[in-house]
């Protein structure tokens, strides 16, 4: 389990939060299966691996979220390029800005039913699985996505809503 | 042109920010080796609450670090092992000249204190800030923060101090126009010690944002309006708190059917409600020079939720203290479920040190318990983890110039021998007592 898929889950993570994050959450969502190997199923793991590791991101900025206050505003000011040392993903090419800050103007369900497909590279039997939702659910779901997708993108190339949808990524967590 | 769903796919399959040929050999490298090995060394076992929780993830973290910060790491993870619950457990092989805090309320507790006392409390000390006279408000906030940390259960968050039993002080301002500087001095972790990292940021429309929902000045003094607004809190980048795909986590659906997902969780859940009011006010309270009516305002909207007595959210009268800086104080307990802590953690508690003559926070400090939320915490049932001190918070004109520090040594896993790293000299500037290496417990 381990050596097919600590890659998959580490690439899921570093696509979501920093590199060095992304090893601390693929890390714990492995030990979360080792604990719960019963948990696991036998066919197909890599979705319920997808779902631990969201859960353990989660969990985990929660709790950012309320311990050192001041340290996590001054870091969010500051934005994710400013953090002294921190190693992160790559700086976005200035023209996968827009599409990612389209991305980011989308609820949260499409935004992760999109992931899970364009780059997690899962069907729809396993992307629905990782989203926790019914396959036929799950379809539409990312259908409606990539057409709000779509949109989005068009909206930002309009005067004025460039700006807008731009500063939804300027912080990273 | 009008973008189709081909082209918007398109254009996000480019997006991809790790493309799916990366890490090729995670699995098999010297870190990923070790990495499974401490996994493998954990016991597995069958899910309970408690059982569901955190402690092996110390078991891999013990093997990342090398050398003398292993030896030192061991030590201070066999505390949290062995010892959790216990107030000031003492370690075979810990350094000498240090204990490990205590909770600061563990010895005035008062057990028959009920939620009527911590709001007839809360509300004596918004009272006394009604009273107190108005300070200057802007135009930059500053604030000055000594913290100590464990940093033992936030795996994302430990390049504060992770490994240290030393306290960190932190300074830090804000501009209206989003602007902002801070600094901190770094004891231990993913710093060589004695390091100060520097943090500059840029006016953007976001950090404009965020600064207007701390502005002091536009607070309400409305109880309800204030309390809205701390329900709703700052603005970010990713709404819904996580932008870790928040929303759709509870439930898993494999071959068989769909399951509450087996991750740690509390069982009951924190209130989220009381969660955002107790938050983002504590938030306000260490870091803003307020106008005494809104900070009389906040303490009311603290007293109104002690006195809800809303399930899952606990507030206690904890009595007379001496904070960490020394200074009397009075402190009010927040107690929510939470089993992310050290083993056997059933409860989450936020102890908020109050100045009883001003109102002003002095402090606050967290600790993971093993009693459940709602009943009273008796001594040494808490560990605590970490705690800030408010040193200092006021307006000042302008943010200063940055200080010239010399460029920030990462901690890496192959690092050795972090402790005889040679330390970084503190800046020039306005910051008063940058010792290198702060010692001792807090």
């Amino acid at each position: 389990l381990y050596e097919r898929h600590y890659g998959d889950v580490l690439r899921y993570a570093a696509r979501r939060a920093d590199a060095e994050a992304a090893a601390e959450v693929a890390a714990e969502t492995f030990l979360t299966a080792w604990r719960r190997l019963d948990a696991v199923p036998d066919r197909h793991p890599l979705p319920w691996l997808y779902v631990t590791a969201r859960q353990v991101m989660a969990n985990e900025l929660r709790k950012q979220e309320r311990r050192q206050r001041l340290g996590a505003r001054m870091q969010a000011e500051a934005g994710a390029g400013a953090q002294a040392g921190r190693a992160g993903p790559a700086e976005p090419a200035a023209g996968r800005l827009d599409v990612l800050a389209a991305l980011a103007t989308l609820p949260a369900n499409d935004q992760e039913a999109l992931r899970l497909t364009e780059w997690e590279q899962l069907d729809h039997v396993m992307a629905a699985r990782a989203a926790g939702c019914s396959a036929a659910a799950f379809k539409v779901r990312v259908h409606r996505a990539r057409r709000r997708l779509a949109r989005a993108l068009d909206l930002q190339a309009s005067p004025g809503a460039a700006g807008k949808l731009v500063t939804r990524i300027e912080v990273h967590p | 042109v009008k973008t189709t769903t081909t082209t918007a796919r398109q254009l996000l399959r480019e997006g991809n920010p790790v493309p799916g040929d990366a890490f090729p050999d995670a699995a098999r490298d010297p870190d990923g080796r070790a990495v499974l090995t401490a996994i493998l060394a954990a016991t597995p076992q069958a899910a309970t609450p408690q059982a569901a929780g955190r402690p092996a993830i110390r078991n891999w973290k013990v093997v990342v670090p090398a050398g003398a910060m292993t030896a030192a790491l061991a030590g201070l993870l066999a505390v949290m092992l062995s010892a959790s619950g216990g107030s000031q457990p003492v370690v075979a092989g810990q350094p000498s000249g240090f204990v490990f805090a205590s909770l600061i309320a563990d010895r005035t507790v008062h057990p028959t204190a009920d939620r009527e006392d911590a709001a007839a409390v809360l509300r004596q000390l918004a009272a006394a800030a009604a009273r107190q006279p108005a300070v200057p408000l802007g135009p930059v906030e500053y604030a000055q923060v000594k913290s100590w940390g464990l940093d033992l259960n936030r795996p994302l968050q430990y390049d504060l101090s992770y490994v240290s039993h030393e306290t960190s002080t932190s300074w830090g301002w804000m501009a209206p126009d989003g602007s902002s500087m801070g600094y901190y001095t770094v004891p231990g972790g993913r710093y060589q010690p004695g390091t100060i990292p520097l943090q500059k940021g840029a006016p953007t429309a976001l950090s404009r944002a965020r600064f207007a929902w701390y502005d002091p000045a536009r607070l309400p003094a409305d109880i309800a309006a204030l309390r809205r607004h701390l329900i709703a809190g700052a603005p970010t980048a990713f709404p819904g708190g996580t932008g870790a795909g928040s929303g759709s986590g509870a439930v898993m659906c494999d071959d068989k059917g769909c399951h509450p997902l087996p991750v740690p969780t509390a069982d009951p859940a924190p209130d989220p409600v009381t969660n955002a009011i107790v938050s983002n006010a504590l938030d306000l309270m260490t870091r803003e020079p307020l106008p005494p009516a809104v900070r009389a305002s906040l303490l009311r909207v603290l007293a109104d939720s002690a006195a809800q007595g809303r399930a899952n959210a606990h507030f206690i009268d904890m009595g007379t203290v001496t904070d960490r800086a020394g200074h009397a104080g009075v402190a009010i307990g927040y107690q929510a479920p939470d089993i992310s802590g050290p083993p056997d953690t059933r409860s989450h508690l936020e102890v908020l040190v109050f100045d009883p003559a001003t109102g002003a926070l002095l402090g606050d400090e967290d600790a993971y318990c093993t009693n459940r939320a709602g009943s009273y915490p008796a001594a040494g049932s808490c560990t605590p983890e970490g705690y800030d001190q408010v040193l200092q918070v006021k307006a000042v004109q302008a943010i200063p110039a940055a200080p010239k520090l010399p460029p920030v040594p990462r901690w890496t896993p192959t690092t050795p021998g972090l402790t005889a790293a040679p330390q970084a000299s503190p800046p020039a500037g306005p910051t008063p007592q940058l010792s290198a290496h702060a010692v001792s417990n807090p």
